[in-house]
């Protein structure tokens, strides 16, 4: 097993009163162990959706996976039964959510916050052991161990999001799903997390998915990117492929163009003109052709694979030249 | 902790001060002369006169009110005009069975009501929800007197197996108590599957879903606790509202509570009951408030951290 | 959340014009089966007790005394039986749900005009004003609204004009409230402030801006409201507070029928359903319309 996590071709839908709607649609990456991937896009891009089907946590009767595998250390996600996902979840994959003020239970003391991953999963510790280990991982994510007594009202963000953190690692999962991390968070505390999120990751040799619309977060952090685009991967490829590289998608070059950068003479700003399509009523063809600046007549009518040079791969008619998958 | 039950006091004067303004307003209204009412139709106009000064009528009505409350901090509340009696005497023997009604009902409504509101969400959508919504609406619709006779001629009349008149023992108890708890039970169903409805989005479950917890701990150890405190605000509320219902049911089931007290004294228009009858369950329901919010602040420790400094 | 967002953006309708916003809101209360239940039960109720004169005749079958036909079990001639002074119940059942009909819609119409105005005045002005307001309104809320009443009653009088009164006065601090919040919702919003800017005057921001987009909650409260009156209409006149006995209404049948019921049940059990009915109509098409008016809260 080369691979830690290999996606092939997921399809998820959600069923509302209304409407269905489409909100991954045929994804395929695969995750290295130890290694960290950047989801990349907008807001309704399948970021979320992605990471949730990954901990079978998609909302109860009305998002269901329709189609594909995931495949998590070698056990397919799609096929195991609630029993196994419970014994997975928080100790082989765990997830840190958007928002610290939300994330913990405010009647429950930290402590026993952190300390119930553990209890759940290390059946072989004892009540003190645990009580220890949870001392070991306050001290490990920066805080005193003697606030476990707290509620969480008593933290600020940061430092819930430190606990969150504290909770996801408990086990040390082989793979953590971080969901924006920190955009809930102010500025000079984002880097704190983050750096936090990185020692640890090294210490404890977890591969990350991040999940952010920051490219600047991905810059710093991550070894691989994927941007999504209505459900779909449309350009992945290793940091240097895309923060480098001259040849991209133009919905990659779009966003990047709605960063300022303060180290050219522009002017203005070039975000990407209209809105992402309603999921659940997608255009033909390539998805982006709507918004696209280079769309062409053949953009609306044929949807396009993934066309890959070496490591980097782009969903664009533009790329056609290169190696062709699936 | 002592200084939020100490406020809590403290901010329960200025309501019932407010209630009992109003109630004394609207019972200055009264037509008709409470000193005619007294002396009969044949009395002098002398001797009506000088009980209109005995008894102050002749005062301005600001005077009166301060006067009243006054009085009221000493626990005088004035004589019946139709006993004659100081009429707390008679609201102390009455109020117990209207409380007791009262609790019973909410009682009971609560140990049925909410454990099939949790049910009813956590099986969001199942039979059993649907089964359990369609028969609270089905109480909130019918009127507490009607139920109350509906039980009556069935279990007192037809079976006999419970007295049909006044509260004897214990048993003269359980008919009201079931009249009363159906008409909030339907409230606790919905309002307890609401709110737990809203804990089961919270995106704390979802994070003790992804540590791996089961159905059964999710619900006992992180929904529970969260769904319980609006529970208890409501069950407060609903205090109120049950008191009402108990003076309803009271005539129902012929027993001697506020409720019949207060209707034969407005129909004798014997305003002195009438004023310390509300007033009195006015500050009753208060203190339960009262109870409850304390209660509150003990299990939430949102509230709690705000008045206990921690011993750490 | 995601995946919520993209719903949202999924299911949104389009900022048109109020007719289309009307139009889903009507479609999406057609969709519940018990709003619609509670639309045909409130249909039936208002053909029933509007058409009372079809079916039966005021004067004599409902109000005049006859002995020789009293107590008589439901039937062909009496298809609810008649009372103990011979009236027959059927009419009486129909022309009692005219007069809850009509004594629950003055009130609601009252406590409205009142608790608008209150509401609206406390939410627009904003500070001292509200800060006064609200607080006696909260005191007239720790009231129970039967104390209330009885004790209005109590002052004024049996009557229909006086419970019109003592009902109206315990309803109005909740739409007062309802009021008062829908405008403090709108009244940061930018239309609102655009209006201000271009020069509107107060009351006409109120009138035009405010209360249009108000409008939802109060239909709400309004319906469930008037469940609510309908109930205790019945119980202030079951217990001899509310209308004369002479008057058809369902709460004063009941009380005269109350030392019948042992052998003639059929006396409690006819006007006893028709509340129940009646209270039911109100409530299915109050939680109707609320769902319907915010489908996010709908559970």
């Amino acid at each position: 097993m080369e691979h830690l996590l290999e996606i092939k071709n997921l399809h998820v839908i959600y069923r509302g009163d209304e409407a269905t709607v489409h909100a991954v649609n045929g994804l395929d990456f695969t995750l290295d162990r130890g290694a960290t991937l950047g989801l990349v896009g907008e807001t309704g891009a399948g970021k979320t959706t992605t990471a949730l089907s990954v901990m079978r946590l998609l909302p109860d009767r009305i998002g269901t996976i329709e189609e594909g595998q995931i495949l998590l250390d070698g056990i397919d996600i799609t096929k195991a039964s609630e029993g196994d996902m419970r014994v997975l979840r928080g100790s082989l994959v765990s997830m840190i959510f958007q928002d610290p003020m939300t994330s913990l239970n405010p009647t429950i003391r930290v402590g026993e916050q952190v300390g119930e991953v553990l209890e759940l999963h290390r059946k072989d510790l004892s009540k003190e052991e645990i009580e220890k280990k949870v001392d070991e991982i306050f001290q490990l994510v920066g805080l005193p161990a003697e606030r476990k007594m707290d509620y969480p009202h008593q933290f600020s963000g940061g430092m819930r999001q430190r606990i969150v953190i504290a909770i996801a690692l408990a086990c040390e999962p082989k793979l953590l799903l971080a969901d924006e991390p920190t955009t809930a968070l102010d500025v000079t505390i984002q880097a704190q997390v983050l750096d936090l999120m990185q020692e640890l990751k090294e210490k404890l040799n977890t591969s990350t998915i991040l999940i952010t619309h920051d490219l600047g977060i991905v810059a710093e952090t991550c070894d691989q990117v994927a941007i999504m685009y209505a459900g779909e991967i449309i350009e992945i490829g290793l940091a240097e492929d895309i923060f480098e590289a001259e040849d991209h998608h133009p919905y990659t070059v779009g966003l990047f163009g709605s960063i300022p950068d303060l180290s050219k003479k522009e002017r203005r700003l070039h975000p990407i003109d209209g809105m992402m399509p309603d999921p659940s009523d997608l255009p033909s063809g390539c998805k982006f052709h709507t918004r696209c600046p280079r769309a062409a007549e053949q953009c609306s009518l044929q949807a396009q694979p993934l066309y890959q040079r070496g490591t980097h791969g782009i969903r664009c008619r533009l790329y056609a030249d290169w190696e062709k998958q699936q | 902790m002592f200084k939020y039950i100490g406020k809590r006091i403290l901010m329960m004067i200025p309501v019932v001060l407010g209630i009992s303004f109003i109630i004394f307003t609207i019972l200055a209204l009264t037509p008709g002369d409470p000193a005619q009412m007294i002396l009969g139709e044949n009395a002098s106009l002398e001797a009506i006169e000088e009980l209109r000064e005995e008894m102050g009528l002749n005062e301005n009505f600001l005077f009166r009110y301060v006067k009243y409350i006054g009085g009221a901090v000493t626990f005088h509340f004035g004589d019946s005009y139709r006993t004659g009696l100081p009429v707390v005497e008679e609201i102390l023997t009455r109020l117990p069975n209207t409380l007791a009604l009262a609790f019973f009902g909410i009682g009971l409504s609560v140990v049925i009501g909410v454990p099939i509101g949790i049910i009813s969400a956590v099986k969001q959508y199942s039979v059993f929800d649907t089964v359990s919504l369609g028969l609270a609406l089905i109480m909130t619709s019918i009127p507490a007197f009607w139920l109350g006779l509906m039980l009556l001629l069935l279990f007192a009349l037809k079976l006999g197996w419970f007295p049909a008149i006044g509260i004897t023992d214990w048993t003269g108890f359980i008919l009201p108590s079931v009249t009363l708890a159906i008409g909030s039970m339907a409230t606790m169903i919905r309002m307890t599957r609401s709110t737990m409805l809203e804990v089961i989005r919270e995106d704390y479950i979802r994070t003790a879903r992804a540590k791996g917890a089961g159905e059964g701990r999710i619900i006992r150890r992180h929904e529970l606790r969260n769904a319980l405190l609006p529970i208890i605000t409501i069950i407060g509320i609903n205090f109120g509202l049950q008191m009402g219902g108990a003076m309803i049911c009271e005539t129902v089931f012929s027993i001697p509570g506020m409720g019949s007290l207060m209707i034969t004294s407005v129909r004798q228009k014997d305003v002195p009951m009438v004023m310390a009858s509300v007033l009195f369950v006015a500050v009753a329901i208060s203190l339960i408030n009262l109870l409850i919010d304390i209660l509150y602040a003990f299990i939430d420790p949102r509230i709690k951290s705000q008045y206990v400094k921690a011993s750490r | 959340m995601e995946n919520t967002k993209t719903k949202e953006a999924g299911g949104m309708p389009a900022p048109t014009k109020k007719n289309s916003q009307l139009k889903t809101i009507g479609k999406r209360y057609l969709k519940n089966r018990l709003a619609v239940f509670g639309l045909v039960l409130f249909l039936v109720l208002i053909i029933l007790s509007l058409g009372a004169g079809l079916f039966a005749d005021y004067e004599a079958d409902a109000i005049t005394h006859n002995m020789q036909a009293r107590l008589q079990p439901p039937g062909a001639d009496h298809l609810f039986g008649t009372d103990r002074y011979g009236r027959d119940v059927f009419a009486r059942v129909l022309f009692g749900g005219r007069i809850s009909l009509l004594v629950g819609t003055l009130t609601i119409l009252i406590s409205l005009a009142g608790g608008s105005l209150i509401g609206a005045a406390a939410g627009y002005y904003g500070g001292k004003v509200d800060n006064i307001l609200m607080r006696i309104m909260d005191v007239f809320l720790a009231i129970p609204s039967i104390l209330l009443a009885i004790s209005i009653v109590a002052a004024l009088g049996n009557g229909m004009m006086n419970l019109m009164i003592a009902l109206s006065v315990s309803s109005v601090p909740r739409f007062a409230r309802i009021v008062r919040s829908s405008i403090l919702t709108v009244k940061g919003q930018d239309f609102v402030e655009a209006a201000r800017a271009y020069g509107c005057r107060n009351r006409k921001i109120i009138l035009y801006h405010i209360l249009p987009n108000a409008i939802g909650p109060i239909i709400v409260q309004a319906t469930l409201s008037m469940a609510n009156t309908i109930l205790m209409i019945s119980s202030l006149s079951f217990v001899g507070l509310g209308l004369p006995s002479s008057i058809p209404e369902w709460g004063s049948m009941l009380s005269e029928a109350k030392e019948f019921m042992r052998y003639d049940p059929y006396l409690i059990a006819f006007p006893g359903i028709a509340i129940v009915l009646a209270v039911m109509a109100f409530n299915l098409i109050g939680d109707g319309l609320r769902d319907a008016l915010d489908p996010k809260l709908r559970n």
